[in-house]
């Protein structure tokens, strides 16, 4: 389209970038001292090449069963619980994050103190600690409900139930701050704007401030889903079938405790850097220092005006 | 001009120690087109942004079309409007701000469009229609598929004209809507706000631009230190200034 396709694309050289009509070539500017940056790269590569050749020198690592073990069903059963709980704690938390983040901005003072409580108590307390605790919650209320409708505990919060309520709880305390921040970056007179139309302040939070905040929010958000992939690895510690748990399963077994923790972490590493490269892809849509040139506009590409002024009903979502 | 349209009576404002505005008042007419005057600090903005309770007044009444806005008086006192019923008023009163403030998210059909599903509760394809109508009365045609930071400030500030122009307010609230412009746009802005005034808007415009005041307005207000010193026809503060404060200020600008 323009020059900021090429600056955000940034694959493409330097010298491919397009001239003006008449130009002269660009100058070839050289590098200096060549010579050193090479020799870096082969002291670095001398080094990581005699660690290399020590592990695998070392017999500790049996080869075979790391293949024998890396698509068992119990690994894939349970990297699939571990990817289930990154996305449905995720969930959670971006759901408890907005909520806590506004609730924080209330101008009823109970309610901003209630978001401020919980963002202060689940940042506050360690993660791990709140998984053993949610797990353990039959110690303090042996059942749920009322009257003939109650359940024993340990039935409804299963050790899976007790995971997520762990994880999303505590990330909706982190997510509220990544929200909050977002709802910042907005200017001012767009919500001035908002309401000198006539729009009602929860109309001009939904259809003004949140799309705009959202270009703020979703790198971070992304950040956050990706070290959830790992963090859920600490439900390992109450037993929630996740992809540690079923990896220490066998080892516990067999004992070949080094090539089942490789087996984990082919798993982990493919499943975030995945995310990793979702991530840049959604972050580079949004690159640039305008976000409204370029980014949300391929986001947003069929959603919102780029649909242009001939067609109606793609100018707008509904309310 | 004898229907008094929006009443504003002893507004009282203060930021902490600092007394914005010290009791001011005026009525504007129906068709009415005011210029507010004055040095930066007299409190013309803050003023303006007290009538459309964007900022609350401390003291004093303001009326449109005879009815409070932003507070309901009852026997017991007065309490703050609901939002919706806030939100209502706000919608009989337009507003141009210095730096535009469009929605940055969308296009500007958008921009003008939203509104009007939103407090209107007109159909996407109505909403779309008359966007396009309006902005293509102001001159703006090509841009409307545009996003704001596709646009010159003069387009984007037209864009806002539209937006409140498209509400069909009862009157429009221009606060310096020409200041953040560079100077070959300013005229394009007060050529659109002319035509507006032509058509019969009522329209308060805080300004510095004295030719707009002089050629459009039907009165001219200034304001310094949180009060109004003067005010009368275009004819009569401009060119024949009584107050001393007045005079200095239009010494300096012109």
């Amino acid at each position: 389209m323009n020059v900021n396709d090429y600056e955000i694309g940034g694959s493409r050289k330097l010298t491919s970038l397009p001239r003006a009509p008449g130009a002269p070539p660009r100058d070839l500017i050289k590098r200096q001292g060549v010579w050193l940056h090479t020799l870096i790269s082969l002291a670095i590569l001398a080094v990581v090449a005699l660690l290399g050749w020590l592990i695998v020198m070392s017999g500790a690592i049996r080869w075979q069963t790391v293949w024998t073990y890396l698509f068992a069903p119990p690994v894939l059963a349970g990297f699939l619980v571990t990817l289930e709980l990154t996305v449905l704690s995720m969930l959670i938390g971006v759901v408890l994050g907005i909520a806590a983040a506004l609730m924080v901005r209330s101008r009823v003072r109970s309610i901003s103190w209630v978001g401020k409580a919980y963002i202060w108590f689940f940042r506050g307390t360690p993660v791990l600690v709140q998984l053993i605790f949610w797990f353990n919650m039959s110690l303090v209320f042996p059942t749920i409900g009322f009257g003939t409708w109650t359940l024993p505990t340990n039935d409804v919060i299963t050790p899976f139930v007790a995971a997520l309520l762990g994880l999303g709880i505590n990330e909706g305390a982190y997510m509220s701050e990544i929200f909050r921040a977002g709802l910042d970056s907005v200017d001012k007179g767009q919500t001035e704007a908002g309401l000198a139309s006539g729009m009602t302040p929860s109309q001009v939070m939904r259809r003004v401030v949140l799309p705009q905040a959202l270009i703020v929010i979703t790198p971070p958000t992304g950040n956050q889903a990706i070290g959830m992939l790992k963090t859920t690895s600490l439900v390992s510690v109450i037993a929630a079938q996740d992809l540690l748990t079923k990896v220490q399963h066998i080892y516990a077994t067999n004992y070949q405790v080094i090539d089942l923790l490789i087996v984990a972490c082919f798993w982990y590493l493919l499943a975030t850097s995945v995310a990793t490269w979702g991530q840049s892809k959604l972050e580079r849509s949004f690159a640039g220092a305008d976000p409204n040139v370029v980014g949300t506009r391929r986001w947003r590409r069929g959603r919102t005006s780029d649909a242009g002024a001939g067609d109606p009903q793609k100018v707008s979502d509904h309310d | 001009m004898t229907d008094p349209i929006l009443v504003a009576d002893g507004i009282w404002k203060s930021f902490g120690n600092l007394a914005v505005l010290k009791g001011v008042s005026m009525s504007v007419s129906r068709g009415e087109v005011v210029a507010l005057l004055g040095p930066s600090g007299s409190g013309k903005s803050t003023f303006l942004r007290c009538l459309d309770f964007l900022e609350q007044p401390d003291s004093g009444v303001v009326t449109l079309n005879g009815e409070r806005v932003g507070v309901i008086e009852t026997a017991r006192g007065l309490y703050e409007r609901k939002s919706h019923d806030l939100a209502r008023q706000r919608s009989r009163l337009g507003m141009v701000f210095q730096r535009f403030n469009l929605f940055g998210h969308v296009s500007a059909i958008e921009n003008v469009a939203m509104p009007l599903r939103l407090v209107k509760d007109l159909s996407h394809a109505e909403a779309h229609e008359r966007a396009v109508e309006i902005l293509g009365r102001m001159g703006l045609a090509d841009h409307g598929h545009k996003r704001p930071s596709q646009l010159s400030g003069g387009q984007q500030q037209r864009v806002a004209i539209a937006r409140a122009v498209a509400l069909n307010p009862d009157a429009i609230l221009f606060d310096e809507p020409t200041s953040a412009l560079d100077p070959e746009l300013v005229h394009e802005v007060l050529d659109t706000m002319s035509a507006l005034a032509r058509d019969g808007m009522t329209m308060i415009v805080v300004t510095h631009e004295i030719g707009f005041a002089k050629q459009v307005a039907d009165r001219v207000v200034f304001m310094d230190g949180g009060v109004i010193l003067e005010q009368g026809t275009a004819v009569d503060v401009l060119d024949n200034p009584q107050n001393p404060r007045t005079r200095a200020f239009l010494a300096k600008v012109t």
